[in-house]
């Protein structure tokens, strides 16, 4: 009887402990930012001729932003979009920003900061 | 498209954060659990309930005032855990120790007289101290109680040639009690009756011996010597004398704070 009042009294705790921990775990993570990489693919607009080919075809990125924001991208259509007329045959590298992403205000691009030509 | 590979490195990050926070969230629990004196896991449960209300609601300003309060709440806990009082020999309030009701003392006593083969001399302190006159041998405090005395007269150490000391509100005080030689009692000292009488002369104590042989009792109320009372008349005589002591005391008590009260002003 007692050992049966001490199981339930343990198991209410660790139902206790599981709903408390989940619920500081999801407040404390709600606004808290985290890294995230991802591979994406390089898009080229505004070429009339041959894609440069020392460009790669993607690029792998790291992103920071709160996890709401962060889970919530459109990953599958997220790409690195290039004009191709800013770049000429003397380009060695091209500065990277979070607007080439198309990226929303909450998420920051931490590197690359820039593509090298290889 | 997030790779497998990154999916699964989150979720595993987000796994060892949970477990972390809820195995730290399991054994804080326990250890409030294991205070047996207050309910401060319910505390905590309160608290918490409090911390999602605002979340969730939103109270900005009360999830605040909660966030910042959590390590002050959080020392608050550990300070008032039993475990951390009793290490620190504190109290939030005093823990009165388990009182044994010892209402029934003085009939337990006789009872004991009567199925003892010793003779017994016993003492009883009432509102006035006896201490300064008496030789304890063997100090004690515990209420009498008619197996603790059975247990006593069985003792070795025990003399029934001396006295058991005890109070009138049934609390032992010693055995092998003698009273503490007087030059002027030394002529004195042929009856035991009238050396307990004289030594009783100045205070409200109470002597009583039991004669195992005619199975009767000596009394020795305030320098009046009874003999050969049964155990009706002891057990009415000295429950008289006590009430009717402690009641006159009472009386003196009040009309003492009395008199002082009506002196002051003119002070």
């Amino acid at each position: 009887m007692q050992h049966t009042e001490k199981k339930n009294k343990r198991l209410t705790l660790k139902a206790m402990a599981l709903i408390i921990g989940s619920s500081l775990w999801l407040a404390l993570s709600y606004d808290a930012p985290i890294l995230l990489h991802i591979e994406v693919p390089l898009s080229f607009y505004n070429h009339s001729n041959a894609l440069p080919a020392c460009m790669p075809e993607t690029l792998t990125v790291a992103l920071r932003a709160p996890r709401k924001d962060l889970y919530g991208l459109p990953y599958d259509e997220l790409a690195i979009h290039i004009d191709a007329q800013a770049i000429s045959e003397e380009t060695h590298a091209i500065r990277l920003t979070k607007d080439m992403l198309l990226l929303p205000a909450q998420v920051q691009l931490v590197y690359p900061t820039s593509i090298a030509c290889r | 498209m997030l790779s497998f590979s990154t999916i699964m490195w989150h979720i595993l990050r987000d796994i060892t954060e949970l477990t972390i926070l809820v195995t730290c969230c399991y054994y804080w629990l326990r250890w409030l659990a294991a205070d047996t004196q207050k309910k401060l896991p319910l505390y905590f449960y309160y608290y918490c309930t409090l911390w999602a209300f605002a979340f969730f609601a939103p109270l900005p300003t009360l999830l605040t005032l909660l966030q910042t309060s959590l390590p002050w709440i959080l020392v608050l806990f550990i300070t008032i855990h039993q475990k951390t009082i009793q290490r620190n020999l504190i109290g939030l309030y005093k823990i009165r120790p388990v009182q044994q009701d010892v209402s029934d003392w003085l009939e337990q006593l006789l009872r004991f007289c009567l199925q003892t083969n010793h003779n017994i001399h016993l003492l009883i302190e009432h509102t006035d101290t006896l201490d300064e006159l008496l030789n304890i041998a063997l100090p004690m405090q515990a209420p009498v109680t008619f197996t603790l005395m059975h247990y006593l007269v069985k003792c070795s150490a025990f003399n029934p040639e001396q006295l058991i000391f005890l109070t009138s509100q049934g609390q032992l005080k010693g055995i092998n009690v003698q009273w503490i030689k007087h030059l002027a009692l030394e002529q004195l000292e042929t009856d035991i009756l009238e050396k307990n009488s004289y030594h009783l002369n100045d205070n409200n104590g109470i002597f009583l011996r039991y004669d195992a042989e005619k199975r009767r009792f000596d009394l020795v109320l305030k320098q009046q010597v009874y003999h050969a009372l049964n155990v009706t008349q002891t057990l009415q005589s000295i429950h008289n004398y006590i009430t009717h002591q402690s009641t006159k005391a009472k009386k003196e008590l009040a009309h003492a704070a009395h008199r002082e009260k009506e002196q002051a002003p003119h002070a």
